[in-house]
């Protein structure tokens, strides 16, 4: 009898272990733990696709704008930033998010430029946003070491600060908040277009920029798409959503040509040449019509 | 009733043992991919992770910038070259099997224009039946 009893008390502790259990799988941890597994759903169009951590659809790093226009040789303009006294203005997850990736562009954007004092200003900020979204873990005290150790050289900066980008958006979307991980991408986004649109605007023939803003299609599409699930989430979101298919719109008018290619491989350094072609013809109107709706956007996201 | 706390303490261990098991999985592939994203590859700030089971086959869509070279990392299982990753333009056409090369784990692209594609992911049946798969990139200018 007194054995009964045990077991009933065993069991019934596991069973209330198991509803805790559960009740913690729901919760959004805070603390250190970056890599939860991921809830993978599999499509239901098909018996055998899966999305990637519940997307198809990937945006290119803000950072790589960063290294065009340096490459463009154009000067360093600071006014193409959010400033950093805008921070406190973002009380709300929803818009420390979107400005955790606009301060994260900026940032690559000084680095690239070599502009050390502000970097090291851009970071405590990116630093803070982290820390206040749940996500310190990835700009945990390590990874802040090795970018005061590294400031001023460019590319290890570079290296070290899109890990620790890599590492939120793996925490994030490992702990079921994926909607501010998509913010994080979207912010980025839209800042490295604000960049790239302001420089036309001074000068419209650097064609590479003019070109790189006109390859946004692909982007912005596959950014509408990571960001759609969420519509519903809150007007501000649904406010960016819109925003952001107004001005898909307008890229829909940009044609994109493509033509095929047979790459070449050489085995030997593991490389693979992709030589197909596209081109993308853009009128000065369709870009003065981008440069000033991605403007309203992006003043909404820093306002 | 002492088979039924045996079941629920079975339970309870089930409930605690596999998500460490799944998370230690995911943490031995993770670096088992980082690995190959050194400088002077930048990752593009996000990973891409999926459960795959049998011929299951994860996919997404992204976009190469013209002028760049990037590396696609992926990996499954605790060991290289247990999962086929495919390149495709948005024709389809195939540009990349890493079949074709040992399932090397990963691979470079110089692109020479702006590419939209698609990356297929599966796990190679003769290795594994399922698991994760992990995948990333990086650009290098």
């Amino acid at each position: 009898m007194k054995g009964n009893k045990l077991h009933i008390l065993l069991a019934i502790f596991c069973l209330f272990f198991i509803v805790f259990a559960g009740c913690k799988d729901g919760e959004q941890t805070s603390g250190d733990d970056t890599d939860q597994p991921a809830e993978v759903e599999i499509d239901s169009t098909t018996s055998t696709l899966v999305k990637f951590d519940n997307t198809l659809f990937s945006v290119p790093s803000p950072y790589q704008v960063a290294y065009l226009v340096k490459e463009m040789e154009l000067d360093f303009n600071k006014e193409y930033l959010n400033p950093l006294n805008r921070s406190t203005n973002y009380t709300n997850n929803f818009k420390k998010a979107l400005n955790l990736g606009v301060y994260g562009a900026d940032l690559g954007y000084l680095n690239i430029y070599e502009q050390t004092p502000n970097a090291i200003q851009y970071f405590s900020i990116v630093k803070k946003f982290a820390h206040e979204l749940g996500i310190s873990s990835a700009f945990n005290a390590d990874i802040i070491k090795r970018v005061d150790a590294n400031m001023g050289k460019k590319d290890s900066l570079m290296y070290i600060i899109s890990h620790a980008y890599r590492a939120a958006d793996s925490y994030l979307k490992n702990n079921a908040r994926p909607e501010i991980s998509a913010l994080i991408l979207a912010g980025g986004w839209v800042e490295s277009l604000h960049i790239m649109t302001q420089i036309t605007l001074v000068d419209q023939s650097q064609i590479e920029i003019v070109n790189r803003i006109g390859e946004q299609k692909h982007p912005l599409d596959n950014l509408i798409k990571v960001l759609s699930p969420y519509y519903n989430e809150s007007a501000e979101f649904a406010e960016l959503l819109d925003g952001l298919i107004d001005l898909a719109y307008e890229f829909d008018g940009i044609e994109f040509l493509y033509t095929y290619a047979e790459p070449e491989v050489n085995p030997d350094r593991k490389l693979t040449t992709i030589n197909s072609k596209s081109e993308i013809v853009i009128s000065e109107e369709q870009l003065q019509t981008i440069s000033e709706k991605i403007k309203v956007i992006r003043n909404k996201i820093i306002e | 009733m002492k088979r039924l706390s045996l079941i629920v303490l079975g339970i309870v261990l089930t409930i605690i043992v596999i998500p460490d098991t799944s998370k230690a999985q995911a943490d031995t592939i993770i670096n088992l991919c980082t690995q190959y994203l050194n400088p002077p590859y930048i990752s593009d700030g996000q990973q891409y992770k999926a459960l795959l089971t049998g011929d299951e086959i994860a996919e997404f869509h992204t976009t190469f910038y013209g002028g760049s070279t990037y590396r696609i990392v992926g990996c499954s299982g605790l060991s290289e070259g247990n999962l086929v990753f495919k390149v495709y333009d948005k024709e389809r056409n195939l540009l990349f099997n890493n079949g074709d090369y040992e399932n090397s784990p990963y691979w470079d692209f110089k692109f020479r224009s702006t590419i939209d594609c698609i990356i297929e992911a599966e796990l190679d049946s003769k290795n594994l039946s399922s698991g994760f798969a992990i995948m990333l990139i990086g650009f290098k200018q």
